[in-house]
C-alpha cells in the first residue's frame, strides 16, 4: 500500500488538476482503478492469444470441425444454452450440490481441526486415522462410495464434503498449535469464559487459516463435482459436458469448459479477496 | 487356324494387359485401421461379424501378401469414441451401433455405410426384488443406460409403446461396470442393454422384463459397418477386399454349424459365454447377422435420423440413401456366389417376398 501511495504522490506533482490532499486521493482512486483495469487487461492477453490460435487452427482446418469447432459456433452455442435456460439450470444444480457439500465438509473439517488442535488426546487417538482416510483421493473412494451411497445426490455431496474436509481441518489445526501463547495469557488474565475465549480469541486467530482452507476446499470441491457429474449423473454442468461429448457436439463441450473455468476463477478470486481481508486483519492484530 | 491363334493370342494379350492394369491400379495402404465397440473387460476383441473377422484373422490373411498391417481398436468409450477417431482421421473402418453412427454422420463425419452388422435384441433387466414386471412399471424408477449409444434410442422406442416418456423415469448415464455395481447394490432398478446384462440374470440379481429377442420389435438394436469416405475414394479396391472379407465372415457366422465356435469367439471379449448362448438361443444366425442393407435397414436409419433430430443429438438430418453404399457388398455377394443366402427384410422387419 505504501509503495502505491508513494507512486501516486509522485505522479500528483506532474498532474496539475490534482493538487492538494483532495487531488492526491482522487489520483490514488484513479490509479487504483486503472491498476485493476490493467490487471484485467494483462490477464486477457493469454486468452486472446489462445483465441487467435484457435481461430487460425479452425481456418487452416488443422483439426476436423467435429473435433475443434469454430469459436463463433462455441459462442453461439454458449448463448443458446444461456437463453434456453439449460445452462443456468444445470449450473444451479451443480452450485447447490457444491454449497451443501462444502457446508457439511468444511463444517465437519473445521470442527475436527479445532477439536484436534485443542485436545491432544483426541489428536493422538483419531488424528492419524482421519488423515489417512482423507488422504486417499476422492476418486479412489468413488467405487466404494457408489456401493454405499448409490448414485444419487448423496454420492455427490459426500464426495464434495470429503474433499473439503481436509483443507479446513489442517489449517485451523496448525493455527491453534502455533498460536502465540500471549493470547492464552490474555484470556487467563481477563478470566474469559470458555465461550468468550472461543468467540473472541480462537475464532479471530483462526480466520486467516479458515480463509486459506476455504479457498482450497472450493477449488478442489468444484473439480471433484465436475468429475463425479461426468461419471454418474442425470443433471449438472459436468453432465451437460458429457452429454455434449456423447452426442458428438464438441461445441457444447467447449462451452461448458469455458463456463466451468470461469466459475472456478470467480470462486477463487472471491475467496482470495476474503482471504486478503482476513490476512490484513491478522497482520494488524499481530503488530 | 492361324487366324484363330492370332485372335486368341490377341485376346490373351488384352486380358494380360487388363489384369496387369487392374493389379497395378492400386497400391494398398501400409495399414488398415478398424474399430468396434469395446467391452467392459477391455479385451481387444469384438462381437457380431466384425468379432469374427478379427478373431479368425480374415483381413490379416487377405492382406498378408501385400504386407498390409491390420490395426484393431476396441475403445471402451464405444460408439462416441469411434466417432471421435473417425473425425481425427485415426480410423478407416468401424462396425458400430446405429445411433452413434447416425449421430456421427449427422455431425458431418464423412463415412459410408457399406454393410449392416445385423440386428441384436435389446433387454430391459430389472432387479429381482423390485416391483417391476412391465415397462409401465418403470415410472419414476431409476434406469441406467449408456447415453449416446443405441440403448438411448431403444428406450425411446420401447417407451413409445406405452404412455411413458423419458422424463417419467430417472435416467442415469453409467458405464457398464458401474451399472453392474449400482444394480447389484440396489441403487438402480433397471438397466437397458444388450447381452452383456444377461449375466445379471444368470447370477440371479435380475429378471428380464422386456426383450426384442426373436423379433424385430421396437427397440431392436442394429448397427453398421462403415468406411471413411476418404479411404474408400483413395483405395476402392482395398475397400472392396475388406468388404468381401466381411461378407465371407458374415457367411461363416450365419452358418448354424459354426454356432459353438461363434460363442467361443465372442466370449474372447470377456462377456461370459453363457450370455451369448442365452442371447442367440433358438435364433436364426442368418437373420441375426444379416449384412444386407435392405428396406429394414433404410427405414431404421430414417427413424434414427428423426429421433436424433428430435432429441437434438444432431442439428442436421440426412437422407439414408446418401449414406448407404451397397456397391461393395453387392459385388462381394455376387463374387462369392452367396446370392439369395440372406433374405431382405421390409420396413416393418418382416421378410420381404
Amino acid at each position: 500500500m505504501t509503495i502505491l501511495a508513494d507512486a501516486g504522490r509522485r505522479r500528483s506533482s506532474s498532474a496539475s488538476p490534482f493538487l492538494g490532499h483532495d487531488g492526491f486521493v482522487r489520483i490514488r482512486h484513479f490509479y487504483n482503478g486503472n491498476r485493476w483495469l490493467g490487471a484485467v487487461a494483462t490477464g486477457l492477453v493469454v486468452p486472446a492469444v489462445i483465441l487467435a490460435l484457435w481461430s487460425l487452427a479452425v481456418r487452416l482446418e488443422l483439426l476436423a470441425p467435429q473435433i475443434l469447432p469454430a469459436p463463433s459456433l462455441v459462442w453461439t452455442t454458449l448463448s443458446d444454452l444461456l437463453v434456453s435456460g439449460d445452462l443456468p439450470y444445470e449450473l444451479g444444480v451443480s452450485m447447490l450440490r457444491l454449497a451443501v457439500g462444502i457446508a457439511i465438509g468444511a463444517g465437519l473439517g473445521l470442527a475436527t481441526g479445532i477439536a484436534f488442535g485443542l485436545s491432544r488426546r483426541a489428536d493422538a487417538y483419531f488424528g492419524a486415522s482421519v488423515r489417512a482416510i482423507f488422504l486417499v483421493p476422492s476418486l479412489g473412494w468413488l467405487p466404494f462410495f457408489m456401493l454405499m451411497f448409490g448414485i444419487d445426490e448423496t454420492l455427490k455431496v459426500v464426495l464434495i464434503a470429503k474433499t473439503c474436509f481436509l483443507p479446513l481441518m489442517v489449517g485451523p489445526y496448525h493455527a491453534i498449535r502455533t498460536m502465540p501463547p500471549k493470547y492464552d495469557d490474555i484470556a487467563r488474565c481477563l478470566e474469559l469464559k470458555r465461550s468468550d475465549y472461543l468467540r473472541k480469541i480462537l475464532l479471530p486467530a483462526l480466520l486467516p487459516s479458515i480463509a486459506t482452507g476455504m479457498r482450497q476446499a472450493v477449488s478442489k470441491g468444484w473439480k471433484v463435482l465436475i468429475l463425479v457429474e461426468m461419471i454418474s449423473s442425470a443433471a449438472g454442468i459436468g453432465y451437460l459436458m458429457m452429454w455434449g461429448r456423447k452426442s458428438f457436439q464438441l461445441d457444447v463441450v467447449f462451452a461448458t469448459i469455458i463456463v466451468i473455468g470461469l466459475v472456478g476463477l470467480l470462486f477463487d478470486r472471491g475467496i482470495l479477496w476474503f482471504e486478503r481481508r482476513t490476512a490484513q486483519w491478522s497482520l494488524h492484530a499481530a503488530v | 487356324m492361324f487366324s484363330l491363334f492370332r485372335k486368341s493370342f490377341g485376346l490373351a494379350l488384352i486380358a494380360a494387359i487388363v489384369s496387369v492394369i487392374s493389379v497395378k491400379a492400386e497400391t494398398p495402404p501400409s495399414v488398415i485401421r478398424l474399430a468396434g465397440p469395446g467391452n467392459a473387460a477391455g479385451q481387444p476383441y469384438g462381437t457380431n461379424v466384425l468379432g469374427v473377422v478379427r478373431a479368425r484373422k480374415a483381413l490379416e490373411e487377405e492382406f498378408k501378401a501385400d504386407g498390409v498391417k491390420i490395426e484393431w481398436q476396441f475403445p471402451r468409450g464405444t460408439g462416441p469414441a469411434i466417432n471421435e477417431a473417425f473425425a481425427n482421421g485415426q480410423l478407416d473402418f468401424a462396425a458400430y451401433g446405429s445411433l452413434p453412427s447416425i449421430v456421427g454422420r449427422g455431425a458431418g463425419l464423412r463415412t459410408k455405410a457399406i454393410a449392416s452388422y445385423g440386428v441384436s435384441p435389446v433387454y430391459v433387466v430389472a432387479r429381482k426384488d423390485a416391483p417391476i414386471t412391465t415397462i409401465a412399471d418403470l415410472k419414476d424408477k431409476k434406469i441406467s443406460l449408456q447415453r449416446g449409444t443405441i440403448f438411448e434410442w431403444s428406450l425411446n422406442r420401447i417407451l413409445s409403446t406405452t404412455s411413458l416418456k423419458e422424463r417419467d423415469l430417472q435416467i442415469f448415464d453409467l458405464q457398464t461396470a458401474d451399472q453392474v455395481s449400482a444394480f447389484t447394490s440396489g441403487h438402480i432398478d433397471a438397466i437397458v442393454g444388450n447381452n452383456t446384462i444377461l449375466d445379471l440374470v444368470d447370477r440371479d440379481f435380475g429378471k428380464v422384463i422386456y426383450s426384442t429377442k426373436g423379433t424385430r420389435n421396437p427397440g431392436t438394436s442394429f448397427g453398421v459397418f462403415a468406411v471413411s469416405e476418404d479411404f474408400a475414394k483413395k483405395y476402392p479396391e482395398t475397400t472392396q477386399r475388406v468388404a468381401t472379407a466381411f461378407i465371407r465372415s458374415a457367411r461363416f457366422a450365419s452358418d448354424d454349424a459354426n454356432r459353438n465356435e461363434l460363442y467361443d469367439i465372442w466370449a474372447l471379449t470377456g462377456t461370459p459365454r453363457t450370455a451369448f448362448v442365452k442371447d442367440y438361443d433358438k435364433d436364426d444366425l442368418r437373420e441375426r447377422l444379416n449384412p444386407l442393407l435392405d428396406e429394414y435397414f433404410v427405414s431404421s436409419v430414417k427413424d434414427g435420423v428423426d429421433f436424433t433430430l428430435n432429441a437434438k443429438l444432431v442439428r442436421r438430418g440426412f437422407k439414408p440413401e446418401d449414406w448407404i453404399d451397397r456397391s461393395y457388398i453387392d459385388k462381394a455377394i455376387k463374387q462369392l456366389g452367396y446370392e439369395g443366402f440372406w433374405s431382405a427384410y421390409d420396413a416393418k422387419g418382416k421378410p420381404a417376398s
